[in-house]
């Protein structure tokens, strides 16, 4: 097991080193630079062109790598040419902001998601089966900012629940939350489903209806358990992406949260802030993903005793 | 078969439900809004509720919320609509602009007085003191200005400064490398704003949020929001607000809706279609404000074949304005004629615009040497101006220019058009008050000059009128600019921008600015 893990933290490197390059070389190669952000209305040509030379802009963009990576091997992810701020103490202090929400999201999704699954695979074919499914469907084509907005005009403005944005108390964190973890809920609850329907045919559960164990039991211990390993999976590679992806609700909601950091960055070519918050942002995922599959070790003997024999 | 259809009836039903409930979300929010009177307030004024009383009770804390984020409270270092809407809160100038007259009248400064075309003396009020206790002398006058040396936004400003000495505790006198008129005028911008030495050695990180203004820096959380408490031992007259917070709201209906439902009590920068719920809702009034942004056209007048002005006459014939301010910005703006700032010195509209003639415009591009017509490729930043340059491209059609779109984002579009790469442009440039603001627009050397229009004589009178003191001679020196730029048209204007703000319809204590540094530093909303 430890073998595996120390494996995966040796990948980590070269997945940072791999989005790093292509991060910086991307967003540099892009039309526009940080001037056209920083640079004063009034200023001249030459006001500008001094500027890009004092940032060192000028410069070829493989030295600004290098240059830039030699920093990162220190612990340091640069300055934002935008506001001077630390680049690792903005995304830090962004993070749980966006944990909040991913968390948040992901309970809301299970939430909906489990029951909802489980009751259209234990009644297959029936009315039920096909609401969750259309109840599923529905939630995966509603875009999010749509969602969102219909959210804020039910919940804020006519009914007066609960703040239209900001990050003030648990509060706000409920309709962003409800936004993405409809999204995600609506994939999950199809994953639960077929993964229910495929345990629910096998033998063993059978046997244990013969055996006289109660219904309930028999799906929501015996059944579910089995089914958890896909759904673990798919509720992982969701948290990864609400991680990086909430840009549209973050954006909506107000939400002080890394993917609006991210997008702004962007939008204003603030090269060593994307760069920084990428890099983070996929150490951040790979600890996930890492998680998500002990996990599987935590749910799946066979796993485990593939861990104990140093396999995988 | 008979439980197949039962299902699927039941399906549509739950379908049609669930539509109707979303739906209904939708359409109540207007049916609720249609009752409310429109009221709306105009450039320059100050906005005032339902007049105090003794017993008036007004709202501890007062929250705006704002479309563009604030990323640094150092006046120095950022110079922009957000930015200074909020440097004028913390910070105060030595001299101020009266928005109604266009005059300049004192600050902190109590007056002032041209020793010679290049020196300047100011007398500074005696009490005035800043956030950390500290008063208000000359030195910290002497010391602003000298670190405005090395600030990003501020260096440009100062670079014509020789000498900044205090003269004595209340006394600064300003030396200037040449004459500059429009000095005081420029000094109205909160990049000038007065800093306070010692807090500045005291904490070098965050010692310039220490200033004189009626608004005393309470919590910034970069791109988020600020939070303020009042300054009671501010000079001038007080607001009766305790606390005031600028929060980052980027989505412009949710800003509205949290205006609708109490959260803020103002929203700035909406959008003409959000400021239709603004103007429907009976507990809201809608402030409208001629902006001195000019929307343009522009062309590479460098480059070929755009660098000949009988083309550019002739896109200038084809275009009919209303339309695409009827389109852009649902018919909200003020048609532009010339290209400068509608409230800044020396405007003059008197050579009126270039008439819609299709043939006229057929004739110049033969003339011009493409009797069928040519392509011309339109850079234009995402958002609404795509809108104006699909007009465009629909206009121009009819004398056979074909126009392809090239959408970018206002980065990439500032590094085009610096680079020179681009044929034509569409965007907007925000013009100050001052006549040599226009330096921005003509001069080779400027970043905004997009157009990279060259004219030598532009230049000369740009330099003469900055340096005249006699008003009626500056006057003949910006007319003859505007009159060579109407003939050459490096840019062709298109409107001036309305700007629209969302208020709780019991709040005051606003100066509406038309060269958009609103002042809400007085801001108040009486408790129902």
């Amino acid at each position: 097991m430890l073998r595996y893990i120390l494996r995966r933290i040796f990948l980590m490197i070269f997945v940072v080193l791999g989005v790093s390059f292509v991060v910086f070389f991307v967003i540099n190669l892009a039309p526009g630079d940080v001037l056209s952000k920083i640079a004063p209305e009034d200023a001249t040509l030459e006001e500008v062109e001094a500027l890009r030379v004092e940032l060192g802009l000028d410069r070829p963009i493989m030295f600004r790598y290098l240059d830039y990576m030699k920093g990162f091997v220190k612990g340091d992810l640069g300055k934002s040419y935008i506001t001077g701020d630390d680049v690792f103490k903005t995304y830090m202090a962004k993070l749980p902001a966006t944990l909040k929400l991913a968390f948040a999201s992901i309970f809301v999704s299970i939430l909906i998601s489990i029951p909802l699954g489980i009751m259209a695979a234990k009644n297959r074919g029936s009315w039920k089966d096909n609401v969750s499914m259309v109840a599923a469907l529905l939630g995966l084509s509603m875009p999010n900012f749509w969602l969102g907005l219909l959210l804020i005009l039910l919940f804020s403005l006519k009914l007066g629940w609960f703040p239209t944005g900001g990050a003030i108390g648990f509060k706000s964190l409920i309709l962003p939350a409800i936004t993405v973890g409809t999204g995600l809920a609506a994939l999950l609850t199809r994953t639960v489903r077929s993964s229910m329907l495929e345990v629910i045919r096998q033998d063993y559960l059978r046997t244990a209806r013969a055996k006289g164990v109660k219904e309930k039991i028999v799906i929501n211990k015996h059944a579910f358990k089995n089914a958890l390993i896909p759904t673990i999976t798919i509720a992982g590679t969701q948290l990864t992406r609400v991680l990086g992806g909430a840009v549209i609700t973050e954006t909506i909601f107000a939400w002080p949260g890394v993917g609006r950091l991210i997008l702004d960055a962007v939008y204003s070519r603030d090269v060593t802030m994307i760069t920084g918050c990428i890099i983070l942002k996929s150490i951040t995922i790979s600890i996930i993903l890492l998680i998500v599959d002990l996990l599987y070790a935590a749910v799946d003997p066979r796993i485990r005793a593939q861990f104990a024999k140093g396999g995988k | 078969m008979s439980n197949f259809i039962k299902r699927k009836r039941l399906f549509l039903i739950i379908c049609s439900m669930t539509i109707m409930v979303l739906m209904s979300g939708c359409g109540s929010k207007e049916a609720e809004t249609s009752q409310g009177d429109a009221q709306s307030s105009s450039t320059g004024t100050t906005s005032e509720a339902a007049a105090p009383t003794e017993n008036t009770k007004y709202k501890e804390e007062v929250v705006i919320n704002t479309g563009a984020q604030v990323t640094t409270l150092d006046v120095q270092e950022v110079s922009n609509v957000a930015h200074n809407r909020v440097f004028k809160l913390t910070h105060d100038t030595l001299v101020d602009l009266d928005i109604d007259t266009g005059k300049i009248v004192p600050k902190l400064a109590k007056e002032w007085e041209w020793l010679s075309p290049t020196e300047l003396q100011l007398k500074l009020r005696n009490d005035v003191f800043f956030h950390n206790g500290e008063e208000l002398k000359a030195s910290d006058v002497v010391f602003t200005f000298k670190r405005a040396e090395n600030g990003k936004a501020s260096t440009g400003r100062v670079s014509n400064f020789v000498d900044v000495v205090a003269v004595d505790d209340f006394t600064v006198k300003i030396t200037l490398n040449k004459p500059f008129v429009d000095l005081l005028d420029n000094m109205t911008i909160p990049v000038y704003s007065i800093l306070s030495e010692k807090a500045l050695i005291d904490d070098p990180n965050m010692g310039y949020t220490v200033g004189t203004g009626v608004w005393k820096l309470n919590e910034f959380v970069s791109n988020d929001y600020v939070s303020f408490d009042r300054f009671d031992k501010y000079w001038g007259e007080l607001t009766p607000t305790q606390k005031l917070k600028v929060k980052y709201v980027p989505e412009s209906s949710v800003s509205v809706i949290s205006l609708e439902n109490g959260e803020a009590d103002l929203c700035t920068d909406l959008t003409s279609s959000d400021a239709v719920f603004v103007e429907k809702n009976k507990d809201l009034s809608l402030v409208e404000i001629d902006g001195t942004t000019c929307q343009f056209f522009g062309f590479n007048a460098s480059k070929a074949p755009w660098d000949n002005k009988l083309l550019r006459q002739a896109v200038a014939h084809a275009i009919v304005k209303e339309d695409i301010i009827t389109a852009t910005e649902n018919g909200y703006g003020k048609l532009a004629t010339t290209f400068w700032g509608n409230s800044q010195f020396g405007y003059y509209d008197g050579f009126g615009d270039y008439e819609y003639d299709l043939d006229e415009a057929k004739r110049l591009l033969a003339e011009a040497g493409y009797p069928n017509g040519l392509d011309l490729e339109i850079t234009v930043p995402t958002g609404y101006r795509v809108t104006t340059a699909e007009l465009l491209q629909a206009q121009l059609s009819q004398i056979g220019i074909n126009v392809t779109i090239n959408e970018v984002d206002s980065a990439a579009l500032t590094s085009i058009t610096n680079d020179g790469t681009h044929e034509s442009f569409v965007y907007g440039l925000g013009f100050n008050t001052a006549g040599d603001d226009i330096r921005r627009a003509y001069s080779p050397k400027s970043t905004t000059n997009r157009s990279h229009y060259a004219n030598d004589r532009v230049i000369e009178l740009i330099d003469l009128a900055v340096a005249e003191f006699d008003t009626d001679k500056r006057l003949a020196d910006y007319k003859e600019i505007q009159e060579i730029a109407h003939d050459e048209i490096p840019v062709i204007p298109l409107y001036y921008q309305t700007l629209f703000f969302g208020t709780n319809k019991n709040l005051g204590g606003v100066t509406w600015n038309s060269t958009s540094n609103t002042d809400f530093s007085g801001i108040y909303v009486i408790e129902k």
